[in-house]
């Protein structure tokens, strides 16, 4: 079952519909509710190499459905520490829980300055609206 | 008039059906490899390379029958096959086969939960059971042709 519409306070995010939990050096990325629900089912994920870098506004993997295929951008610079075997096996699990179960990547960032130019939920709400 | 329609649309949903369009079609259509015009045939294809030969009388006479009774006489160049993946990739209309050749229907099958597709190969390569690498976005993924069609139903 496709989880209801949200965007936790606690996330910080890119207005290319990912998010980023921070915690210390390291964050977990993911897509968006509203990504997730666009692209409809996600049939693959493209994951990067655990040991590879990810770049701040570039791709770093890609998310199927069965229409459509979509870039995944990176909101934060690092280096993957993990990838979510379980979105791997079972991509439908982003559009159960995107924020949970459903995350994408973890990696030690490389540039904590960064975080700055990162939204946070009124901000990319806002985003959402004036599309 | 149109409110109507969205009330219709919106009663029917509440009852329990699901809605169901153009892509769901292409992915039953795919799966028993019916061809797509405009994908899997066209102005540039013929029927015999195409698999089609069935529907053609060539002891008839029809505008391009010449062209249908050489190719089946020379064997066709190419073919349309249909392919399975083996490995975790959704194949797409237009990428290319390795060896020559090019995807033209690919999706995810969800009866199978794999990605499938048809795209014309060499001859030599359309046995089932040929290994197939498809140029997925740069990154090369394995098919494997096998027999029409990729799914038909059990009873």
């Amino acid at each position: 079952v496709a989880a209801a519409e949200s965007y936790p306070e606690d996330l910080k995010y890119h207005s290319e519909h990912d998010w980023a939990r921070v915690e210390g050096e390291e964050a977990t990325l993911g897509i968006t509710w509203f990504a997730a629900d666009a692209l409809g089912e996600l049939v693959h994920f493209e994951a990067p190499e655990v040991g590879s870098n990810v770049t701040k506004d570039q791709s770093y993997g890609e998310v199927e459905s069965v229409k459509a295929v979509s870039d995944v951008i990176a909101p934060l610079s690092g280096e993957v520490l993990a990838v979510n075997e379980q979105v791997v096996g079972a991509p439908e699990t982003v559009n159960d829980d995107p924020y949970g179960n459903g995350w994408l990547i973890r990696v030690r960032l490389s540039d904590p300055g960064e975080l700055d130019a990162l939204l946070d939920a009124g901000a990319y709400k806002q985003v959402l609206a004036d599309q | 008039m149109a409110d109507d329609a969205v009330r219709l649309f919106d009663a029917v949903l509440e009852r329990g059906a699901l809605p169901c369009g153009l892509g769901a079609r292409d992915t039953l259509r795919l799966e028993v490899c019916y061809p797509l015009h405009g994908n899997d045939i066209g102005p540039d294809t013929d029927a015999i390379s195409a698999g089609l030969g069935w529907v053609c009388s060539l002891d008839k006479e029809f505008e391009g029958v010449d062209v249908l009774r050489r190719v089946k006489d020379e064997g066709p160049d190419e073919r349309l096959v249909a392919f399975v993946m083996e490995d975790k990739a959704i194949p797409r209309q237009g990428m290319a086969i390795e060896g020559g050749g090019e995807v033209t229907s690919g999706t995810h099958s969800p009866t199978l939960d794999v990605g499938i597709g048809m795209g014309y190969v060499p001859a030599a390569q359309a046995k089932p059971g040929t290994e197939l690498t498809i140029d997925v976005r740069g990154r090369p993924r394995r098919a494997r042709v096998v027999k029409k069609p990729i799914y038909k139903r059990e009873d």
